[in-house]
């Protein structure tokens, strides 16, 4: 597949799922640019923001298969991959699948579980596999987790630990609607579709076997220049420099800033990264991988705040190399 | 009874301590003092009407009318009546007696607040209120240099922060001040700090509170300063000479538009041109005027002394948006004179002469054109403190010697000598230019080229009085007047300046005829007139990104800081002018040279150039 083609389809896709999930482009955008590296996205807002519904279209317009599970303080981490049952007649254990084996996985309110329960999906989510009674099971591809999560000073919810969300790609704030109009909107589009669940009218863009190759183009037909390389590695050193920081982006979240950048290139069409690529993702990227020391967090500072100083002092690179 | 009041205290702390956070903490909260301020107010005191002194500006005419706040406005006076010089109303905690100005704040000390006060008089306390005020006044303090800062977005600012007790000082940020450097060069209790203003941020007034954890264990929360960010002004100078010429005080008229960044018209304030020799000079006053809904329209008197290339500054102060100006260039040349004799002796013609403008000697070079009948004799001195001298074999029939002007003074000839009678032809100052640039030549040859290029010449000159005409014009490049618009070209193109025709030009060392086409790919020394120019020779993939650094980026920087923009968001700062498109033809050539794998070949090389030559990239 040829990038032009990928931002062709790309821009289709970006359409339909907008038809439902009104007056949030961006997000979409950054949500698909996500899923074509296979990349897990954490949507983190208030109640009511159609994080769900986003969640629900998108696997829709992928053509790919879609399960969701509702995460309660009483979830067990067999539910979410799977157990062996003894079956009486055969007299051996039989493997259940949990909702884990499917391409699209909405872990909605994820923080509503245990942490036990959420690390349940920690090798799901990285190597996309699941070890059940010490039988390891590869999932199918793609795989990638959309999971919700509700800022944690709610009442009943657990932080998710720091390992988890560095297996996060992305971090996207939803957010409110803009403006009156996209309230309004959003009420129109409501009493047109005369359902509460626009999702089930949508229909694939693409299937599977597209949505693959259109991973594959990225992978294999983006280019990144040395400058480029560069760049992120200076900003994520620059924000794992900063004072504030116990603990800064890792090395994993450098790779996860360039996989996306990558995407971003060929949603517009370009086989090639620009810095701007990297500066668009830069904080849904990183700055959920930043831990702020305890004092600077008490006056409030913020992973946001860090990444916009590392944003700040890194120079992009413009000049002829030496 | 003790335990009501301890209750009302930790409920009135419990209250006060969300308001505080909920200021220092959430940015669009507290950003707003008015908002802030009229909250507090209401909460705590419903029934009384206070004013605020200060309020979140919007650009545009809606900062007209709005006096900024004194220094002191920590504090907000009232007039309502109070026992001082302490007064702690539990129904009205923000009411607080002070001195003037009141420099210490609120000190927490363990589990509970305390005012820190210096002075008396009695003022509201307009945010951070703290559940148990108390007015003291202690040798203690908190306290900095600058209690009302201004600036703009994308600006810095620095302050000093002086405390009297040891600890460690963490200025808080907000998202739009963050603290770019701190620094404690030498004194104890003594701290440097630099805030940089990002670029978004919406003019208003803001707060600035600092912790100090005291090594005792107290920690001292201040409000030390406001910091008032305006939209920056916008200087443009849409009218002036780009070159004036003449002796004594000379008159300009500058004419301009301030404008917000958003185009809006500023509608008060003055403006002050200046003429500066470098950026970094303070430069001469040369007039001053006033700003009427976005126009000024200066007189300028330029001083006599004032000679050369000078920036034209005209710098806007106001109370509207922060000082900007905008600095264009004038030539002020000026006019110099040649004192000159012819003497004969023993068959010898001597020529000596002085250039000069005023008392000043001048630098350069002069020609001395001597005609002996037919005969054409042109010769080149160097001057020497303004002096030269010229020694001729034979009793010449006239002489003139012209100066060919520099960057400071005007081109000039002077006819020093002319013996009665019909001249035999008229002749050019180009005959001289001609005879320079090939000075280089064997004499003999020079000879014959010299001669059929004075009779081609005779048929373009008419007379004398016309050359004069002719060599009076601005065209007139004089020795050392050189311009080079780009220094980055392909292998094989040709050299695109201007200079005096008499200068050598030496490419590598060597000797070259004009135009000049470069070699092959690599670092060339252009040396023109004296001048040496680097000039990079580049296939078109390095010779797209040489230019950019080169050329482009200096153009940019002059507008926006492009240290940490990325070329579409220079290109950015373009978007709503005339040059757009170019603006975003260069950015989109350099990113496919710089970051991509794409061939890149001469046309897009070239279409950048003319893309760069339309912006006035080059000089």
């Amino acid at each position: 597949m040829e990038v032009g083609e990928l931002a062709s389809l790309s821009s289709q896709i970006v359409n339909a799922i907008s038809e439902v999930y009104i007056g949030n482009r961006d997000v979409v955008e950054k949500t698909l640019a996500a899923a074509l590296v296979n990349g897990n996205v954490l949507f983190e807002d208030h109640p009511g923001l159609g994080k769900t519904l986003l969640a629900k279209a998108f696997s829709r317009v992928l053509g790919l298969d879609y399960r969701r599970i509702q995460f309660t303080p009483d979830l067990l981490p067999a539910d979410i991959v799977g157990t062996k049952v003894w079956r009486q007649n055969t007299g051996t254990f039989e493997l259940v699948k949990g909702p884990v084996f499917t391409n699209v996985l909405l872990a909605d309110e994820i923080n509503r579980a245990p942490p036990k329960t959420q690390s349940a999906l920690l090798e799901a989510m990285e190597e996309r596999q699941v070890t059940i009674e010490g039988e390891t099971l590869k999932l199918e591809r793609p795989f990638f987790v959309m999971a919700t999560q509700n800022p944690i000073e709610y009442e009943g919810t657990y932080p998710l630990p720091e390992a988890q969300l560095d297996r996060f790609l992305l971090r996207l704030s939803v957010g409110y609607p803009k403006t009156l109009e996209d309230e309004m909107a959003i009420l129109e589009a409501r009493l047109r579709w005369k359902k509460d669940d626009p999702t089930v009218d949508l229909r694939p863009v693409i299937d599977r076997e597209t949505f693959l190759e259109m991973q594959m183009t990225v992978e294999k037909s983006v280019y990144v220049s040395r400058p480029v390389l560069r760049y992120i590695a200076e900003l994520v050193r620059n924000a794992r420099g900063d004072e504030r920081v116990e603990a800064g982006p890792s090395p994993r979240g450098a790779l996860a800033l360039l996989k996306v950048a990558k995407a971003s290139a060929a949603m517009e069409g370009r086989d090639f990264v620009i810095p701007d690529d990297v500066k668009r993702f830069v904080f849904e990227a990183l700055s959920h991988r930043v831990v702020i020391k305890a004092e600077y967090s008490f006056e409030g500072v913020t992973g946001g705040e860090v990444v916009e100083r590392a944003l700040q002092a890194t120079h992009v690179p413009k000049e002829s190399e030496e | 009874m003790d335990r009501v009041r301890v209750s009302i205290l930790v409920f009135l702390l419990s209250v006060l301590m969300v308001l505080s956070l909920s200021f220092a903490y959430v940015p669009e909260k507290g950003l707003n003092l008015e908002n802030v301020t009229k909250s507090l107010s209401s909460e705590a005191n419903p029934q009384k009407d206070v004013k605020s002194t200060a309020g979140v500006e919007k650009q545009g005419d809606q900062n007209e009318g709005k006096a900024p706040p004194d220094a002191d406005f920590t504090f907000k006076p009232t007039t309502e009546k109070a026992s001082c010089p302490v007064e702690i109303r539990p129904t009205d905690p923000f009411l607080v007696c002070v001195d003037t100005p009141a420099k210490g704040i609120p000190i927490r000390k363990g589990s509970y607040w305390e005012m820190l006060v210096k002075y008396d008089g009695l003022y509201y306390v307009p945010l951070e209120g703290q559940g148990l005020i108390k007015g003291i006044n202690d040798q203690a303090y908190l306290q900095t240099d600058k209690p009302l800062v201004l600036s703009h977005p994308g600006g810095e600012f620095s302050m000093w922060v002086n405390s009297s007790f040891p600890g460690r000082l963490v200025p808080v940020n907000s998202n739009y001040l963050v603290v770019s450097n701190i620094s404690q060069p030498s004194v104890v209790y003594h701290w440097r700090i630099t805030y940089k203003v990002v670029e978004n941020t919406p003019p208003g007034y803001y707060p600035l509170f600092f912790l100090l954890n005291a090594s005792d264990g107290v920690i001292a929360n201040a409000l030390l300063t406001w910091v008032e960010v305006l939209p920056k002004a916008v200087v443009k100078i849409t009218s002036m000479p780009s070159q004036l010429s003449g002796n004594g005080t000379l008159e300009m008229a500058v004419g301009g538009t301030v404008t917000y960044p958003n185009g809006s018209p500023v509608k008060g304030g003055t403006i002050t041109i200046t003429i500066n020799r470098t950026k970094s000079e303070k430069g001469i006053v040369v007039g001053k005027g006033n700003v009427v809904n976005g126009t000024f329209n200066v007189s300028c008197s330029i001083p006599p002394d004032a000679i050369g290339k000078y920036s034209v500054v005209a710098h806007y102060r106001g109370p509207y948006a922060y000082p900007g100006n905008s600095d264009p260039e004038v030539m002020i040349k000026r006019h110099p004179s040649i004192n000159a004799n012819v003497t004969v002796s023993e068959g010898m013609t001597y020529v000596r002469g002085f250039v000069h403008y005023g008392s000043s000697p001048l630098k350069g070079s002069v020609v001395v054109v001597a005609r002996l009948g037919e005969k054409l004799m042109k010769i080149r001195r160097e001057l020497e403190n303004g002096s030269f001298s010229v020694k001729l074999d034979g009793k010449v029939d006239e002489v003139e010697v012209a100066y060919g002007g520099d960057g400071f003074y005007l081109p000039t000839r002077k006819v020093i000598y002319r013996k009665k009678g019909p001249l035999p032809g008229s002749f050019h100052i180009d005959h001289i230019n001609s005879y320079l640039r090939l000075s280089l030549i064997p004499l003999s040859l020079l000879v014959v080229v010299g001669a059929g290029f004075i009779v081609a010449r005779r048929r373009r000159a008419s007379t004398v009085e016309d050359v004069l005409r002719r060599e009076a014009s601005e065209e007139f490049k004089g020795p050392g007047e050189i311009s080079l618009g780009r220094r980055v070209y392909l292998p094989g193109e040709e050299v695109d300046f201007t200079a005096s025709p008499e200068c050598d030009v030496l490419l590598d060392g060597k000797p070259v005829e004009r135009p000049i086409k470069l070699p092959a790919p690599g670092e060339h020394a252009l040396e023109v007139c004296g001048r040496t120019f680097e000039i990079h020779v580049l296939p078109p993939r390095e010779a797209i990104i040489k230019l950019y650094e080169l050329h482009f980026l200096p153009f940019a920087q002059s507008a926006v800081y492009v240290d940490n923009r990325t070329p579409y968001e220079i290109a950015g700062i373009f978007a709503s002018s005339d040059l757009s498109k170019e603006a975003m033809l260069v950015a989109t050539t350099f990113a496919l040279a710089k970051y991509s794998l794409r061939r890149i070949n001469e046309d897009d090389f070239q279409r950048m150039v003319g893309a760069m030559e339309r912006m006035g990239v080059f000089e």
